[in-house]
């Protein structure tokens, strides 16, 4: 899994196509709004984390505006993927307080998709998403996609 | 390309459904029976597109109908096709090729698809492809040159994909048509849907995959937290 790929393209038009279609249709846009257009940060307390298939979740108590302690459930990418990508899930531990950067559901209130967490120790938990797949050349994992690419939006698959 | 919605493109569209067995065995004459090419291995999408698909008005009001809350079978652990589950970006899906069988095995809901090699024999008196989830229908595998071509029938009706086209439907008399063109560690396949209940003409999805050097991991679904929340699900929670 270390190694890195470059691979020549096929049909480099149709994988320009690919990008647009795949970023406009994507089944966590159907479900969720983007970070963009309405950024989510959540401070709170993690009562439990389940890294599983075919989503990813964690769930938090997080003391809202009047007080009151309401319970926020983030979902995150598939237990696969994040394990294939080498995300390190165990650095997310019960009890821990962190800072979660997320996506507003479109329908259901107090659930969100989660695009980063921070530690309390400024560590940044992220998934850099299927884009690592994207174009001429395979990352294997997201440190070595980033350290050529550059941090990018999980959810922009790069062409 | 793209086809044009209107009754003669229509007719002309179904016209060629009728006469594709008819242009498959020209095709084999000529080809001959194609040669087993280098498809094994483990293979990871790099993207998936499609022409503009063209709905017919019952189609369209089946997928006006859509949930994508209430209605996604994927929340049931359950995949809604065979497309759907190979478009899906980051889940791997592995090909095995033997003499007389292709063997498919994909991440995503575990699906193994076991599919003979049988130049004579038809889609709808194939073998149910998985056993797991019959809903996939039945297949039958050739080659066309270095092509490897999957025909299959006997799938339900339900939604063809809840990722990126997110609610269209299939009905029981859908057909479809998987082409898988090698290019070395690249890998294109061309899925054909024909389905004149829902669709004005046939379409097609195109996959293109690369090759990677990485295991293929159990998905192992559990529909009891399949779904991240049941308010999320369209579930009411007074039901819960």
């Amino acid at each position: 899994m270390g190694v890195r790929l470059t691979i020549r393209c096929i049909a480099s038009a149709g994988a320009l196509i690919l990008a647009g279609s795949a970023l406009a249709h994507h089944s966590v846009s159907t479900n969720y709004l983007t970070y963009e257009d309405d950024p989510v940060v959540l401070v709170g307390i993690i009562t439990e984390v389940e890294i599983r298939n075919p989503h990813s979740l964690i769930t938090l108590d997080v003391v809202d505006n009047d007080g009151v302690t309401v319970e926020w459930l983030a979902e995150w990418s598939d237990g696969n993927a994040l394990r294939r990508r080498a995300v390190n899930v165990d650095l997310l531990k019960v009890g821990e307080e962190v800072t979660v950067h997320a996506r507003r559901h479109r329908r259901v209130e107090h659930v969100v998709f989660v695009r980063d967490v921070v530690l309390s120790d400024g560590t940044v938990v992220r998934d850099c998403g299927a884009g690592i797949y994207r174009g001429d050349e395979y990352y294997a994992t997201c440190e070595e996609s980033e350290a050529e690419q550059g941090e990018k939006d999980p959810f922009i698959l790069v062409p | 390309m793209r086809c044009r919605s209107g009754t003669r493109t229509t007719a002309r569209a179904w016209t060629g459904l009728v006469l594709l067995p008819g242009a498959l065995a020209w095709s084999a004459i000529v080809l001959g029976a194609g040669v087993r090419s280098d498809l094994d291995g483990v293979w990871n999408v790099t993207g998936s597109y499609s022409p503009d698909i063209a709905l017919n008005a019952a189609g369209e009001a089946r997928r006006e109908a859509y949930d994508f809350l209430a209605d996604d079978p994927h929340m049931q652990c359950m995949p809604a096709s065979v497309t759907r589950t190979m478009i899906t970006p980051s889940p791997l899906m592995e090909i095995r090729q033997h003499d007389d069988r292709v063997e498919f095995n994909h991440e995503f809901m575990d699906v193994k698809r076991r599919i003979p090699v049988n130049e004579q024999m038809i889609a709808r008196d194939a073998p149910i492809a998985s056993s797991e989830y019959p809903h996939l229908g039945r297949s039958v595998a050739r080659y066309e040159g270095e092509n490897l071509v999957i025909d299959s029938a006997g799938i339900h009706a339900g939604v063809f994909s809840t990722f990126q086209w997110v609610g269209y439907p299939q009905s029981d008399r859908m057909m479809t048509t998987e082409r898988y063109i090698p290019d070395g560690d690249r890998m294109q396949a061309r899925i054909t849907h024909f389905d004149p209940v829902n669709y004005e003409t046939p379409f097609t999805i195109v996959i293109t995959y690369v090759r990677i050097d990485a295991p293929l991991l159990e998905w192992g679904c559990v529909p009891e937290k399949a779904c991240v929340d049941p308010r999320a699900c369209g579930v009411d929670a007074e039901d819960e």
